[in-house]
C-alpha cells in the first residue's frame, strides 16, 4: 500500500484510456458528483486516494454529447487487465482487474463499492445497460473491481 | 499526562472527510486546525497535566445493533443511507422509503422494545460515570484525548474547525461526553478520530435534546434522552439511540461494526453485497462485444457486516455517468 496522494492520471491500455482526473464530491442530495462532460474521468475525494488501503473510486461518462464518453469501453474490461493511476507525488499504482460488474441503479452494491478492505482497492464506475428515454438515465452501473499489484 | 497528537489530519484525510469543503477553506482550515493545537498545548501545560478520568465503554447491550433508535417517533425525509437496525416505539414510521437501508427495520417489534430498555440503562450507566474533566460549551478545534468529559449543562461544536480525538494509539479507548442538558453541533462541523480512537468507543450521553446540523460530520454513539435531529445532509459514523423522537434529513448514519475490536478488516476482496444485474430487455447487439458484463454478486464473506470506515461519507445511491447520446445498446427493436 502506498502513502495518501492525490491521483492525477489512469491508464487502461486494454480499452485505451488515458485520461487526467478531475475532483468529484457529493451534491446536494448527497449523490456523487459527476465530471460536466464526457472527459476527463474523476475520482471520489471522499474516498482514500488510489493506493491507499481501502476503496478508491473513480468515475466517468460512458458518453456525452453524441460521442462516447472516456469511459465508453469500461465494460469491455477483463479480469487480469491493468489499471494504471499516477499520483502527484510521482508515484504509480497499479491496480489489477478482479471483476466487472453491471447492476441495476435501484440495486447500486453500495456495500462492495465503498465498504472497508484490508488491502489496497479501486472502483472505476460509469454508466451501463440500456438507457431509459423516459427517466433520461442509464438503468445500470458498470463497475470494475481492482486490486493493487504489489511492486515487484 | 496529555499528549501532543503526534499527526495532525493529513489534507487527504481532511479531504476524506469534507468532500464538501472547496480547496480554499480546506486550507483554511488546516491552518486552523495548527493554531488551536498550539494554544492547546498551552493550556494543558498551564493546568493539570493530568488526562481526565478513564471512561468505560457504555454497555449498550440489545441497542447495540441499531444505527437509529427512537422510543417515540420516527421521521424521515430526503434520501438517507443507513447501515445497522432501526426501530422506534411508535409504528408510524414516516419517511422510511427514501431510506437505503443496509440492516433491519424493526418498526415497534419486541426487539426495539428490548433495545429500548437496555437504551435506559446504557443513559443511567454513561450519566453515572466520572465526574469528568469539565469542558467549554463549544468543543470547536479541540484535541482531546481518552476520558470522561463533562459539562453541567449545554455542549457544542460551533466553530468549522474539526473537534479532534485522539485515541493515542489504544485501539481501546474510550471517550465519554455527559451534556447536562443539550448536544448542539452547528452547520459544517465535524468530529475528527485520529491515532486509534473509534467511534465504536466514543459515548455521548445527552441530559436533554440533540442536534446535529447542516452538512455536519459527527462520530459516536449519541445516547439521547429527549429528542434527536439530524439535520440537513448531517453525517453520523456511529447510532443515534434516543429515548424520545428522531428526525432525519438526507443524511448518511453507518455504524460500524464494533462488535470485533475494531482494527480487525474484513480479509476479502470487496464485502458482499446483494446487486442485481439487470437482463437487458433488447437483443445483444450481433457483434458480441468483449467481457459481457457479470451478472454475479461481488465475492465476498456473506457473514461479515459491512463496515465504513475508510469512506469518509458515503455516496447515495447510483453514479449518474451517461446522457444516453451514444449508447452501444439499442433501446429499441427497430432496425
Amino acid at each position: 500500500m502506498l502513502a495518501a496522494s492525490v491521483p492525477v492520471r489512469v491508464q487502461i491500455p486494454a480499452i485505451g484510456v488515458d485520461s487526467e482526473l478531475m475532483d468529484l464530491g457529493l451534491q446536494a442530495d448527497g449523490t456523487m458528483e459527476v465530471p460536466a462532460g464526457g472527459f476527463p474521468a474523476g475520482w471520489y475525494t471522499g474516498a482514500p486516494t488510489p493506493g491507499e488501503r481501502g476503496p478508491a473510486v473513480l468515475a466517468g461518462h460512458v458518453d456525452w454529447g453524441g460521442a462516447p464518453g472516456v469511459f465508453a469501453e469500461l465494460r469491455d474490461v477483463v479480469p487480469g487487465d491493468e489499471i494504471t493511476v499516477s499520483r502527484a507525488d510521482g508515484s504509480t499504482a497499479v491496480f489489477a482487474v478482479q471483476e466487472v460488474g453491471q447492476y441495476d441503479k435501484d440495486d447500486f452494491p453500495t456495500a462492495a463499492v465503498y465498504g472497508d478492505i484490508d488491502h489496497a482497492g479501486l472502483r472505476v464506475i460509469t454508466c451501463g445497460g440500456v438507457f431509459d428515454e423516459l427517466a433520461g438515465s442509464y438503468l445500470d452501473n458498470t463497475v470494475v473491481f481492482a486490486d493493487l499489484v504489489p511492486p515487484a | 499526562m496529555a499528549s501532543v497528537p503526534s499527526t495532525l489530519p493529513s489534507p487527504t484525510r481532511r479531504t476524506r472527510r469534507d468532500p464538501f469543503r472547496s480547496v480554499g477553506v480546506r486550507r483554511t482550515t488546516l491552518c486552523g486546525v495548527a493554531m488551536v493545537a498550539a494554544s492547546s498545548l498551552v493550556l494543558v501545560s498551564a493546568g493539570s497535566a493530568q488526562a481526565a478520568p478513564a471512561a468505560t465503554a457504555v454497555p449498550l447491550g440489545t441497542a447495540e445493533p441499531f444505527a437509529v433508535l427512537s422510543g417515540s417517533s420516527f421521521s424521515n425525509t430526503g434520501p438517507t443511507v443507513i447501515a445497522g437496525d432501526i426501530g422506534a416505539s411508535d409504528p408510524s414510521m414516516v419517511g422510511t422509503a427514501s431510506i437505503t437501508l443496509t440492516g433491519t427495520n424493526h418498526g415497534n417489534d419486541s426487539v426495539t422494545a428490548s433495545a429500548n430498555a437496555a437504551l435506559t440503562n446504557a443513559l443511567v450507566s454513561a450519566a453515572g460515570q466520572g465526574p469528568g474533566d469539565t469542558i467549554s460549551a463549544d468543543l470547536a478545534g479541540q484535541t482531546l484525548t481518552p476520558g470522561i468529559y463533562t459539562s453541567a449543562s449545554a455542549l457544542s461544536i460551533a466553530g468549522p474547525t474539526p473537534l479532534v480525538l485522539d485515541g493515542q494509539g489504544d485501539p481501546n479507548a474510550v471517550f465519554l461526553f455527559q451534556a447536562g442538558s443539550t448536544l448542539i453541533t452547528q452547520p459544517g462541523t465535524s468530529v475528527s478520530l485520529i491515532n486509534g480512537a473509534t467511534a465504536c468507543n466514543v459515548f455521548w450521553q445527552v441530559g436533554s435534546s440533540t442536534t446535529l446540523g447542516v452538512n455536519s460530520v459527527f462520530r459516536g454513539v449519541v445516547l439521547t434522552l429527549t429528542d434527536t435531529t439530524m439535520n440537513t445532509g448531517a453525517t453520523l459514523e456511529g447510532s443515534v439511540l434516543s429515548s424520545g423522537a428522531v428526525s432525519l434529513d438526507s443524511n448518511t448514519i453507518i455504524r460500524p461494526a464494533c462488535a470485533t475490536p475494531p482494527t480487525t478488516p474484513p480479509t476479502t476482496t470487496p464485502p458482499t453485497a446483494t446487486p442485481t444485474a439487470t437482463p437487458t430487455d433488447t437483443p445483444e447487439p450481433t457483434a458480441t462485444p468483449t467481457g459481457t458484463p457479470a451478472a454475479a454478486t461481488p465475492t465476498g464473506t456473506p457473514d461479515r457486516p459491512t463496515t465504513y470506515g475508510q469512506v469518509g461519507r458515503v455516496p447515495v445511491g447510483s453514479v449518474d455517468t451517461g446522457d444516453g447520446s451514444n449508447p452501444r445498446e439499442s433501446t429499441s427493436t427497430t432496425p
